[in-house]
């Protein structure tokens, strides 16, 4: 019982980042219809900010997930504007290459910068653990989780109540429609993008808690943040949130029944099943 | 005269909703038939559930003798009946021979002898000088004619032509009504939905009228317009008129 | 008929002038480099030829080849280690075998779309993966050496001459050449092209969906599992994470891409393109790690948004200029 409670509670605590890469993915899948390659760079990028934040100006990557926020919002923005708006106007097909040249970039430079070894942000300001009798708490993987899930309350309050989050969703409904209106759909395009970097930004900043620094950290939620999209319904940012959380779970369940090194196997096989039955996603309808 | 295809009972659901309920007529070997209904009558769905794009709730339909009714699409057409669709489906990215080509290729293997029919059924049709435009290039027209071309390449005995005529003006409505004749006097028989009452009275043998789902009527487009049932329920007073 | 049978002449011509090319240009420049290269591009060319199949005729944008890009490369590896059979013999046991696995898996992913299918792909392979790693049999995630002291350096397609890989891969490459142009205008591949724009209109026409989308699926991991053996021969040594990443499966889709999808010749120019790109910025740049990828993925975003339609675009655009002008002259 014990191993299965700590299971559950490692498996939310990763899932919560993951939720937020997958929210980040839904967002410019749901608003441009790109497959976007790049969002599992954003978190790297975003762990470094945090980490260097850190290093040089001793900020808690707590204090820094503002900063990490809007770097991540800018670096988008500037994407957008730079390569993604032109690529809109190309074939689909070219969009997502485009998005996996650009991760290649980002891991790359990441490297040449940085350099490939692996870092830890030292004397986090929360730490120590909590042993409630069945699990043990460690106190630092419980900021990430935390933090997660105050980003995605914030997102679904941006997107709801905000003129711009409203403008976003508009458009992303029906480009047309929200052009008539009013809306600029080009502006709620770079708006959108750069928000799921800044998204994708929160999930790293806040996973430097606990989590190694590495320039191709970002690989390890790019394919699950993709299939976390598509079980919650894809496009739906929501269902990704949920998607992401259940991901989280799958992984350390099947880790701890089934088999650590074939874990991965058990969970893309779930998914492969789960796309066959339920086309649309488990919380997608019919 | 034997029948080409009979539509037994035919009832389709959409969960709740009633598509089509307990239809059934006819399409007699040679024969024109027209389907008339004002929108939302079902018109649409009846195709699809003929040509096996979605299948039949309830019913049957037998084409050539042959129950049909759980076949898949591309069997149906293999067998003989052709469609179009009221959006035009062109291949926008192959020329126009090409997107008739691979209507040809349903009932042959070799290239040669598929242009050759090809060649045939442009000719027939009227765009044979487009040939090698790009399907994207043509305009409303000509993309009508086009999607008729590209299901009589598949050799049908049977064509099922849905709202060939809707966005025409009258002389391209009228060349429209030439070929249907043309294509019928090949030997191919046709059901039409059609949206515009004057070229149905004008081209049908008989006329069918769907309403709400429901047949309300079928016989020749006289009988049709001086059914009282038909005239409150779809033509209203001045349509008989229009008709002739 | 007259204009296509004046077409392919055309073609002919122009094909046995790059293969003339292609045949003597290692021996005016010989440089051990270039021809590594060359034989590299070679392998590239299968592989986006075969991706093509798929992605570019029939429009199922795969995003998980890598995966029969490493049944290859480990079918002539572990048939080679453990029984001593020629790769001459084990290309086609490695090949049959990813259309055998095409077969069993398309039918339950083919009848995704768009992201979903690429990500079931990508999931696919990813699975792929993780059993290589794990399978110690065939060498886990260490790997496996197929370099084997003291064999026909023929028999078994070991060379220590990379000027004789180029040649051996070229046979290949141009086989796969030549059946892909005869296919071209087939009543297959005009289907495949049907599919790809449109499958209802496909349905309409008489043409089983998803049986040409299996058939053209299996083809294309045939013929990817080719490039994959033929990469393993040359580099006499695989490992999981060399042929089954993620990035493999990208680069053999930027393959044909960058060359021009749903082209006979695209592929080929994507592979010269972007091999050249790759190793020679490995070469100048690769000791400031990850400049050299810096640059390719750079040059491969300036590519797919300039020249959206491929290289061999250009060329046609090119060509079709030189026509009107010459219509307009005559």
């Amino acid at each position: 019982m014990s191993i299965f409670l700590q299971a559950v509670y490692e498996g939310i605590i990763n899932g919560s980042a993951l939720a937020l890469v997958a929210m980040g993915i839904a967002l410019v899948w749901g608003v441009m219809g790109i497959l976007s390659f790049s969002q599992g760079e954003f978190l790297m990028v975003a762990m470094f900010a945090a980490f260097y934040l850190n290093v040089y100006l001793g900020l808690d990557p707590i204090a820094a997930l503002p900063f990490c926020m809007a770097i991540m919002f800018c670096i988008g923005y500037v994407i957008y504007k730079l390569i993604i708006a032109r690529a809109l106007k190309g074939p689909i097909l070219g969009q997502r290459l485009i998005t996996f040249a650009l991760s290649m970039v980002l891991v790359n430079m990441a490297l040449l910068f940085f350099g490939g070894e692996f870092r830890i942000v030292q004397d986090v300001a929360i730490q120590g653990s909590i042993d409630l009798g069945m699990i043990i708490v460690a106190k630092n993987k419980l900021v990430p989780f935390v933090i997660s899930m105050c980003v995605a309350a914030f997102m679904f309050w941006f997107l709801n109540k905000t003129r711009a989050g409203k403008a976003i969703r508009a458009t992303s409904m029906n480009k047309t429609a929200a052009g008539l209106v009013g809306i600029d759909s080009e502006k709620a395009y770079a708006m959108a993008f750069g928000l799921s970097a800044a998204i994708a930004g929160a999930a790293g900043c806040a996973l430097t808690y606990y989590y190694y620094i590495y320039p191709s950290v970002g690989s390890n939620f790019q394919l699950f943040g993709f299939i976390a999209v598509v079980m919650g319904g894809f496009g739906s940012i929501p269902g990704a949130l949920l998607g992401g959380l259940i991901m989280g779970l799958a992984d350390s369940l099947t880790g701890v029944y089934f088999s650590p090194s074939f874990k991965y196997v058990g969970i893309c096989v779930a998914f492969l099943l789960i796309v066959q039955f339920k086309p649309k996603g488990l919380f997608g309808g019919k | 005269m034997g029948k080409i295809l009979e539509v037994k009972n035919a009832t389709k659901r959409f969960g709740g909703l009633v598509a089509n309920e307990n239809v059934t007529f006819d399409v007699e070997e040679g024969e024109i038939v027209g389907v008339v209904g004002p929108n939302g009558a079902g018109k649409t769905t009846l195709f699809n559930s003929i040509s096996g794009a979605h299948p039949l709730t309830e019913g049957n339909i037998i084409f050539d003798g042959k129950d049909i009714t759980t076949m898949k699409p591309h069997d149906i057409c293999k067998l003989g009946i052709g469609r179009t669709f009221q959006i035009p489906q062109s291949l926008v990215e192959l020329k126009v021979f090409e997107n008739v080509l691979i209507g040809a290729l349903c009932q042959r293997n070799n290239m040669e002898e598929a242009l050759e029919h090809v060649d045939k059924i442009l000719e027939l049709c009227g765009i044979a000088d487009m040939k090698n435009e790009l399907a994207g290039k043509l305009n409303v027209p000509q993309k009508k004619r086009l999607e008729i071309a590209r299901a009589m390449a598949t050799d049908p005995k049977l064509l099922l032509l849905d709202e060939t005529m809707a966005g025409l003006n009258a002389t391209e409505r009228r060349e429209s009504v030439e070929l249907i004749r043309k294509i019928n006097a090949t030997g191919v028989s046709i059901l039409t939905i059609e949206h515009n009452m004057d070229v149905v009275m004008n081209v049908s043998r008989r006329v069918v009228v769907l309403v709400s789902g429901k047949l309300l009527t079928i016989g020749t487009p006289d009988e049709v317009t001086s059914n009282p049932e038909v005239i409150s329920a779809y033509l209203g007073g001045g349509a008989k008129e229009d008709g002739k | 008929m007259k204009k296509t049978i004046a077409d392919n002449k055309k073609w002919l011509l122009g094909f046995f002038i790059c293969l003339i090319v292609a045949i003597i240009f290692p021996q005016v420049v010989r440089i051990q480099f270039v021809w590594n290269l060359l034989s590299l591009i070679m392998v590239w060319a299968v592989v986006g030829m075969g991706w093509n199949v798929i992605g570019g005729y029939c429009g199922q944008v795969s995003n998980g080849h890598s995966l029969f890009y490493g049944i290859g490369a480990y079918t002539v590896a572990v048939t080679c280690k453990y029984w001593q059979i020629s790769p001459w013999i084990s290309i086609w046991i490695g090949a049959l075998i990813s259309a055998c696995l095409a077969f069993v898996m398309g039918k339950p992913l083919l009848r995704l779309k768009g992201h979903v299918f690429a990500i079931s792909t990508m999931a696919l392979a990813e699975c792929g993966r993780i059993i290589f790693i794990n399978w110690a049999w065939i060498g886990g995630a260490t790997g496996i050496y197929i370099f084997t002291k003291g064999v026909n350096e023929w028999a078994y397609m070991q060379f220590k001459n990379p000027l004789n890989y180029y040649y051996v891969f070229l046979i290949f490459v141009v086989a796969i050449l030549l059946i892909i142009k005869a296919l071209d205008k087939s009543k297959f591949f005009y289907y495949l092209r049907t599919i790809k724009g449109n499958e209802m209109a496909a349905e309409s026409v008489g043409i089983d969906v998803a049986k040409y989308k299996i058939r053209a699926y299996m083809m294309s991991a045939a013929i990817v599992s080719i490039g994959g053996s033929l990469y393993a021969q040359f580099l006499l040594y695989i490992d999981p994470s060399t042929l089954m990443t993620l990035n493999i499966s990208m680069m053999i889709v930027l393959t044909a891409v960058m060359g021009g999808v749903g082209t006979v010749e695209g592929p080929i120019l994507g592979a010269i393109v972007l091999t050249t790109i790759s190793e020679y910025s490995r070469v100048y740049l690769g000791q400031y790690g990850g400049l050299d990828l810096i640059l390719y993925g750079a040059l491969v975003i300036l590519i797919v948004l300039f020249i959206p339609g491929g290289i061999l675009s250009i060329f046609s655009k090119w060509f079709e200029k030189r026509k009107e002008v010459a219509k307009s002259k005559g």
